[in-house]
């Protein structure tokens, strides 16, 4: 599957210290689509990376050569300095979780229980062990209680957080989560993202595809925007909602928050809150005093970041 | 001439092999060439209830079944799947489930090809939806090729293409960009008003929807907790915080400052809503 510049004399991979970096990568499909065409980007350690990007931009296509699931057509992809095309996929696999975008792409066994444990079964993690794990990450995505059920009688909401808690329970240094709060309520949404906020916080790298612009500004620390099979932008969450001329370009849009937050005269808008629980503290902090009666303030936490 | 697309009375079902019913003695009614919008948590019963619409249960999918289902005038114990489908058009939320031909024209050509027009009319309707749609450049690639975004339109593209009487849209956006959602929203809205079709949607963003329905519904836990207008659903927050929904971003901060002591009038449900009305309590002019 590796075309020629993969039999070309090994990078020196020393010097790197990116935990993910890709140097023009290209992809073409059987068939002639050009996914990806000369992506360039560096992920360092310990990060919270959403990838964002119109449908069709590449960002299931890129992130799926973080795994050796496919492989550049050209250029390289070095995941802690091993190029993944002379890297085995299994190898891999113990650094890099990977949760598909359709989960019905990785659930096969037959109950939910089995499914969540076959992965570190298959990395050689003991029962015991493998057991508490499976529990831990069961109980995170709420389907602890479903744990007996057949896949094929869950919801396929409920598919995708198995998917998830399959993958989380392999505890890897990275992982890649492609939309998964697509479809999700407010709480599974929450329950997902705070349970990859600890991972992330325990030093975990987590990259997030995600359209979901509540999310990004809510839980990342950079984003890349991809258009059209390449890196378009590499920043934090406020320069990128602050580029209007990328968003346009890309068929994005900034969180209902923010854009709540920009069209009050009262707020400046270098300092636009990007959280609900910020937005309401700001509007609270310019409200003329007095108008309000002498009850405590009465805090409902949403689940934001830092809550 | 009928009155109501959907008539639900006392639904109540069970997959084969669960305890738990799906659905609890569900009623539910839809006048005709409404826009309705289902929220509900995950595994709340909204698929369910969809595929109760579109004769999908109790034909296809094994349960036990009680109550009553008429939509677009039939019965649907009493009709077919494929008798239901010339009138009842279906959206599903996994896509690819749905795509089966091997080029996206033949997937936009089979719905049409099914409802006995002619080849002109065929033709013209397939056009419609791929300029509605934006599809020109997928035409020929083949669905089970396409990414997940890409596959979601190409599955709103055949069933636009079949402008059926009831249209039942699970999450048709989940897989969108935000632009292409805002797009298919704007197309659903325009589906509504100009060919009177009655449509229900599922959706989860519910700040992209807020005013967007005539009616909205909200499920929990296999039941219907709460049916009426936009503002007479989203402006009981605590009651969505109940069943794990939340209100829009506007609606949610007006709510949060009316519990601390503020005075607000009338909740906002939109962003737009929300500057008028923080703006007005903030005592600035709208910028
Ligand atoms: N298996 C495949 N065969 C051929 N083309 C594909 C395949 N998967 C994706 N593509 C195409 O590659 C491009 C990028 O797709 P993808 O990476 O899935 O985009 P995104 O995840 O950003 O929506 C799209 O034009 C898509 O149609
Ligand atoms: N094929 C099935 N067999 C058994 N139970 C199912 C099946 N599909 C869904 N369920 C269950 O029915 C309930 C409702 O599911 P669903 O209608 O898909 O919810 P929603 O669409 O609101 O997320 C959930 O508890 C789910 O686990
Ligand atoms: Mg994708
Ligand atoms: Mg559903």
């Amino acid at each position: 599957m590796c075309s020629a510049t993969c039999s070309a004399p090994p990078e020196t991979s020393s010097g790197t210290n990116f935990l993910i970096e890709t140097r023009d990568l290209w992809h073409v499909y059987d068939g002639g689509v050009n996914a990806l065409q000369g992506a360039n980007l560096q992920i360092q350690p310990g990060g919270f990376v959403a990838i964002v990007g119109s449908n069709g931009s590449g960002k299931t296509t890129l992130i799926k050569h973080f795994n050796g699931l496919l492989k550049p057509t050209s250029g390289s992809v070095l995941v802690n300095g091993m190029d993944t095309c002379r890297t085995r996929t299994s190898q891999l696999a113990r650094v890099i979780g990977f949760v598909f975008q359709n989960p019905d792409h990785q659930i096969f066994a037959s109950t939910v229980l089995e499914e969540t444990i076959f992965g570190l079964k298959q990395m050689g993690v003991v029962s015991e062990e493998a057991q508490e794990r499976t529990t831990r990450a069961l109980q995170a995505v709420g389907l602890y209680e479903m744990r007996n059920r057949h896949p094929r009688q869950l919801s396929l909401g409920q598919r995708q957080r198995l998917a998830t808690a399959s993958v989380l329970a392999l505890e890897t240094q990275v992982l890649v989560l492609d939309e998964p709060t697509t479809g999700q309520d407010f709480v599974a949404r929450r329950q997902i993202m705070s349970l990859a906020m600890d991972l992330n916080r325990q030093g975990r790298t987590i990259l997030v595809v995600t359209h979901d612009m509540t999310l990004v500004a809510e839980y990342a620390t950079r984003v890349i925007v991809m258009k059209a099979g390449q890196v378009l932008l590499d920043a934090t969450p406020k320069e990128v909602f602050s580029r209007d001329d990328i968003l346009r370009q890309t068929g994005l849009k900034v969180p209902p928050v923010v854009e709540l937050g920009r069209g009050l005269g009262a707020i400046d808008r270098a300092a636009t809150p990007l959280t609900l629980n910020e937005l309401y503290e700001v509007i609270v902090s310019k409200l003329p005093p007095g108008k309000a009666s002498s009850k405590s303030l009465r805090h409902k936490p949403l689940g934001t970041r830092g809550q | 001439m009928l009155t109501n697309a959907v008539e639900i009375e006392d639904l109540t079902f069970c997959y084969q092999g669960t305890r738990q019913p799906a659905l609890r003695a569900v009623n539910l009614t839809i006048p005709r060439g409404e826009v309705a919008m289902l929220i509900g948590p995950t595994g709340a019963g909204k698929s369910t209830l969809y595929m109760c619409l579109n004769g999908l249960i109790p034909h296809l999918i094994q349960g036990r079944v009680s109550g009553h289902v008429t939509i677009a005038g039939m019965d649907t114990s009493q009709h077919s799947i494929a008798n239901l489908a010339q009138k009842v058009g279906t959206v599903f939320q996994n896509p690819e489930v749905q795509l089966f031909s091997l080029t996206v024209r033949d997937e936009l050509a089979f719905g049409p090809e099914n409802l006995a027009l002619t080849k002109d009319d065929i033709f013209m309707r397939i056009d419609q939806a791929v300029r509605a749609i934006g599809l020109m450049d997928l035409l020929e690639r083949e669905p089970a090729k396409l990414s997940g975004g890409q596959q979601q339109t190409v599955a709103i593209g055949a069933i636009w293409a079949m402008l059926p009487d009831v249209l039942i849209m699970d999450e048709p956006t989940s897989n969108l960009d935000p632009e292409s959602s805002q797009r298919v929203l704007r197309l659903i809205r325009k589906l509504n008003l100009e060919h009177g079709k009655t449509i229900l949607i599922a959706e989860h963003k519910i700040d992209e929807v807020a005013c967007f329905a005539d009616h909205v519904i909200v499920m929990n836990q296999g039941q219907i907790v709460l049916d009426g207008t936009p503002y007479e659903v989203f402006s009981q927050v605590d009651r969505l915080h109940d069943c794990g929904l939340v209100a829009p971003v506007a609606t949610e901060i007006a709510n949060r400052l009316q519990a601390n002591g503020w005075t607000i009038d009338r909740l906002p449900l939109t962003v737009e809503e929300g500057i008028d009305v923080f703006s007005d309590l903030l005592g600035t002019a709208r910028n």
